[in-house]
């Protein structure tokens, strides 16, 4: 599994919609909504991907 | 400047030519990201035209459901009583797009003019993976639309639908990417002969 498949897209996407808003003074609404969701799907997503890499790892053996 | 000048190399510390290429690639990708996220900060909606249009053709095509432009508002949908607005354009998820291919997938590849002709590619990419993903959110958000949660208000499922969407589609567009790069016989991101110089006197 490659930490780069998860960390660059979140880098940028965290980028373009938190710092910058957060750089020009406001977050807007529903700020608190749309990082607990990132948090979460960010989460759920590495399990997943942890769970489909052990899954493979014994399928090969 | 050659482009090999600014190539890097996997023996040592970076050169300083490396650390330029870098530098100018960061600008590269970084300078048409910022210029658009300030050219449509506060744009007038009609300018929204050249991505709101094909989402909401591609969201028709699908649903059958027609979207009308009104000039100040968005496009519309009477039917469904929902207005497509430029909050909903999906122009901060292009420039994430391009900034995940332009500085994820294009700086791993190796030598400036590799680099420059990702440049297009990525940009086309963007454009259009934007569009197909902005359709699914819209698409999902007029199939949900109907369902209510006690836990969260409407506003916040809609938000918590459009980031899930978004983010998912991210990382799987990514994803595949890397995959399609990276294989065997396809475009590889570092060639061995470019980013391994074989050293004196051996052949």
């Amino acid at each position: 599994m490659k930490p780069g498949a998860i960390w660059i897209p979140l880098a940028c996407y965290l980028g373009v919609t938190v710092v910058v808003p957060l750089l020009n003074g406001h977050l807007g609404r529903g700020a608190s909504t749309h990082l607990l969701t990132v948090v979460l799907t960010a989460s759920l997503l590495t399990l997943l991907r942890i769970a489909f890499g052990r899954a493979r790892q014994r399928w090969r053996r | 400047m050659t482009s090999e000048a600014l190539e890097r190399t996997d023996h040592g510390p970076r050169r300083p030519a490396g650390v330029l290429s870098t530098l100018v690639w960061l600008a590269l990708v970084a300078t048409p990201a910022a210029a658009v996220k300030l050219r449509y900060g506060n744009a007038p909606v009609d300018d929204y035209a050249f991505i709101l249009r094909p989402t909401c053709g591609l969201v028709s095509l699908v649903s059958g459901e027609r979207f009308a432009q009104v000039s100040g508002l968005g496009w519309v949908c009477k039917e469904l009583e929902l207005a497509v607005v430029p909050a909903c354009a999906g122009i901060n998820y292009l420039v994430v797009v391009w900034l995940t291919f332009g500085l994820g997938l294009g700086g791993k590849r190796v030598g400036l003019s590799r680099r420059l002709c990702w440049l297009p590619i990525a940009a086309l990419a963007a454009f259009g993976l934007t569009i197909a993903v902005n359709a699914v959110r819209i698409g999902l958000s007029v199939l949900l639309r109907d369902v209510s949660l006690s836990i969260i208000s409407a506003e916040q499922a809609h938000r918590v639908l459009g980031v899930s969407v978004y983010l998912v589609a991210l990382w799987a567009i990514y994803e595949v990417a890397q995959h399609l790069l990276e294989r065997p016989g396809g475009v590889s991101a570092a060639a061995p002969e470019a980013a391994v110089p074989l050293p004196r006197g051996v052949r």
